[in-house]
């Protein structure tokens, strides 16, 4: 009996040796039933020492011999050796130095990204919803690498929208090219994709205060609780979602100043006119530093303009409202001549990331800007309707008319951001509401910008200094030029047929030589 | 140091009377080319870095199959024929073996990147390259590349035979690649050590043109760590 199990022993011990692997890969599996690597181990120990008791002089042998002695001298060695490799790797992955070879210095980041990635509690992650063939997935992907490499508290991932639709749904993921930021039940979305963009939402998903967006009342505006359908429900949640606490103001009722707390005031549509009293707080605010979005209507026929209260407060920033309609027949959303469909943007920090995206105005007024604009104030136009545009000043005709006498011709500027940088202002007036309101967001849906321009523009207006500091890096043209079929053939040849020939040549002089 | 360079010599001479180099150099030159035809020149407005010519995934995997088709005769087959005890009982130590060995193969590998200098050129004639990147790029190739030798040349010490040699080097290599997708399947602390042992997941940055420190420092201790075990293997003949 023992001598039949002294002949299988080495099995035994091969078996037992098995056994100890599979504890292994339970182990870092974590295996379901949780005793499994611990039964495998012990079956596997006992294995390989049943194997020793049944063969111990060769156990014997194998421990105090000539080859034991050398063979254990060179694992120790071995292992020695490789210990401290492993330890001069951790060192360097610890404390390393990148060197940053590209010309205008591309992967390297600005001293305030750094700073809030420094500051970063708790762990922030960052989803990147792209289809496969988006060229700017590697663009982003490079920067977001630098990122992670900063700080291990910044993660990342991307997911084809199209792929795993489930996991965009669960985000809140309505369109392709987005980025979600996510700290814990946080998250924040960003479009752009510049360096200023990524630590711009980084720091505002990091942040623990919630900035407060207070829309006025009282006027009759645009309520962004409500979800009638000329209201602003929809989009109260979008800012919600941006991590903005969305508030109402009745400055009629406020007793000394405007909350302190206020990122922005939205004034959205008012029907009944503000009292002078009021417009004066809004002014008074906003030229000390406050941040406005103003959304205007085009005047009821009839009826007196509600935003005239405010056409002494805007002259000082350079615009005046006029009383008309934007009529485009040549670019109008389904050929309703008084909703400008507007699919392209002048450079701003509103929309310069609004590129392919197409935005309609329905029944919009124009305005005019002052030039040169008012001492220390930057004017931007955001909105632009086409050359064939007018602007209808006959609002009771039914039919719309260009009149040489009264219209203005296009382009007309249907919004404005307008900027003091001595004073910290800014104020960034529409001449539409409806674009943004609970029927429009909900018969569009993702298809149009409308919703991306609010949004861009609140985050815009409720931006903190210290971010516009990072300027946005020159955009890098590395291409290749345009190939004629005669140089791609060159190209292809040569690389292909050619170089590959040459070195086979070579090969076949010096054999024929030493033949 | 003379006698590695002995050893190297004669070595990069038995690569170079054999037609073997040449056709590797010539079939590398060819899939390399192709890549570089249709990523750099097939398409309107592509970038003018070698980005995506060396770092796509048939590069590395022509790579990792080269790797150690050019070490897998090194030491496999002087065991074979018995030579390497007259190497190992001449007056040179057992390292100065391993390294004139592996200086020869490095040196076949430099001339298998040689001829893909005209990339650079052609890019340069035809486009608006950032010539940085080229600097950072055959870096990292030559780090990487030199990795791969050492790995195949430690397989190559372990067998007689070359072909297992090279199964062996390809299993070994491909095992350090497969490394970080498994990191991604397990939990956190094993994660980030299978992550950072992935031999592609430090060549990726010298594509974009940054040098990381930590990246030259792993390249260098897999090299180290692989002739160190070579020279160990060598070492255990006398004893065995």
């Amino acid at each position: 009996m023992v001598i039949r199990l002294r002949q299988v022993a080495p099995h035994l011990a091969g078996t037992g040796l098995v056994l100890l692997l599979l504890a292994l890969a339970a182990h870092i599996l974590g295996s379901d039933p949780r005793w499994l690597p611990e039964a495998l181990l012990g079956v596997g120990a006992v294995l390989i020492i049943s194997y020793g008791l049944l063969r111990p002089r060769e156990v014997a042998a194998a421990l105090t011999g000539r080859r034991a002695i050398y063979g254990g001298n060179a694992l120790l060695m071995s292992i020695a050796f490789l210990g401290i490799l492993v330890i001069v790797n951790f060192l360097a992955a610890r404390y390393h130095k990148r060197f940053d070879l590209t010309e205008n210095k591309r992967y390297t980041l600005s001293q305030q990204t750094i700073q809030v990635l420094n500051s970063l509690q708790e762990p922030v992650k960052v989803t990147g919803f792209f289809t496969p063939d988006d060229l700017r997935r590697s663009d982003v992907e490079d920067l977001l690498k630098e990122y992670a490499y900063r700080s291990d508290k910044f993660t990342y991932e991307f997911v084809d929208p199209e792929q795993r639709p489930g996991e965009a749904r669960r985000l809140g993921v309505t369109s392709y090219g987005v980025l979600v930021f996510q700290r814990g039940e946080k998250r924040q979305e960003t479009f752009g994709m510049d360096e200023e963009d990524l630590t711009s939402a980084l720091l505002k998903v990091s942040r623990d205060e919630q900035r407060v967006i207070y829309f006025t009342t009282g006027h009759k505006e645009r309520d962004p609780q409500s979800f009638q359908p000329l209201d602003y429900g929809n989009i109260g949640q979008v800012l919600g979602r941006d991590n903005y606490d969305v508030k109402s103001l009745n400055l009629a009722t406020i007793t000394t100043t405007i909350p302190s707390d206020a990122a922005v005031i939205v004034v959205a549509s008012p029907q009944i006119p503000f009292a002078p009293e009021e417009v004066d707080r809004l002014d008074q605010w906003l030229s000390q530093g406050g941040r406005l979005l103003l959304l205007a209507d085009p005047p009821v026929p009839g009826a007196e303009d509600p935003m005239a209260a405010f056409s002494g407060m805007l002259a000082k920033w350079g615009v005046r409202l006029r009383s008309d309609v934007a009529i485009d027949p040549v670019s109008s959303f389904f050929g309703d001549a008084a909703s400008p469909l507007i699919t392209r943007f002048p450079f701003s920090s509103i929309t310069k990331d609004l590129g392919g995206l197409t935005t309609f105005f329905p029944v919009a007024r124009t305005m005019e800007l002052t030039d040169p604009p008012p001492e220390g104030v930057t004017l931007t136009r955001l909105l632009e309707t086409t050359q064939d545009s007018w602007g209808e000043t006959n609002l009771t005709s039914q039919q719309a008319r260009y009149d040489p006498d009264a219209d203005v011709r296009g382009p007309l500027v249907l919004a404005a951001m307008i900027e003091s940088q001595e004073k910290k202002s800014r104020l960034v007036v529409f001449g539409d509401a409806d674009f943004v309101s609970n029927n429009i967001l909900s018969s569009v849906r993702g298809a149009f910008g409308n919703a991306d321009l609010f949004r861009n523009s609140i985050n815009w207006l409720a931006e903190e200094e210290a971010l516009i500091a990072i300027s946005p890096k020159p955009p890098e043209v590395r291409t290749m030029q345009p190939l004629t079929p005669a140089q791609r053939n060159l190209i292809f040849y040569g690389s292909v047929i050619f170089l590959p020939l040459l070195v086979l040549a070579l090969g076949g002089a010096v054999w024929w030589q030493r033949r | 140091m003379r006698n590695i360079f002995i050893i190297a010599r004669r070595e990069v001479e038995a690569y170079f009377v054999s037609p073997i180099a040449y056709v590797v150099i010539a079939a590398y030159l060819v899939v390399m080319g192709l890549i570089f035809a249709l990523i750099v020149a097939g398409q309107p407005g592509a970038e003018a870095s070698l980005r995506f010519v060396f770092g796509n995934a048939f590069s590395a995997l022509i790579l990792i199959i080269i790797g150690p088709l050019l070490t897998m005769r090194l030491l496999a087959e002087e065991q074979r024929t018995g030579t390497i005890e007259l190497l190992l009982t001449a007056p040179v130590r057992d390292w100065e073996v391993v390294i004139g060995k592996y200086l020869a193969s490095c040196t076949v590998f430099l001339a298998m990147l040689a001829p893909t200098a005209v990339y650079p050129l052609l890019i340069e004639r035809y486009g608006n390259p950032d010539r940085a990147l080229f600097f950072s790029t055959y870096l990292g190739l030559i780090l990487l590349g030199a990795a791969i030798l050492s790995l195949g040349l430690l397989t190559s010490a372990v067998t007689q035979n070359q072909i297992i040699a090279a199964f062996l080097g390809l299993g070994l290599t491909l095992l350090m690649t497969f490394t970080e997708f498994l990191a991604s399947v397990v939990g956190a602390p094993l994660s980030d050590v299978l992550s950072y042992l992935g031999l592609f997941n430090h060549f990726f940055d010298f594509l974009r043109g940054v040098v990381d420190t930590r990246d030259i420092v792993y390249y260098l201790s897999v090299i180290i760590g692989a002739l160190f075990l070579t020279t160990q293997v060598l070492a255990a003949r006398r004893w065995r």
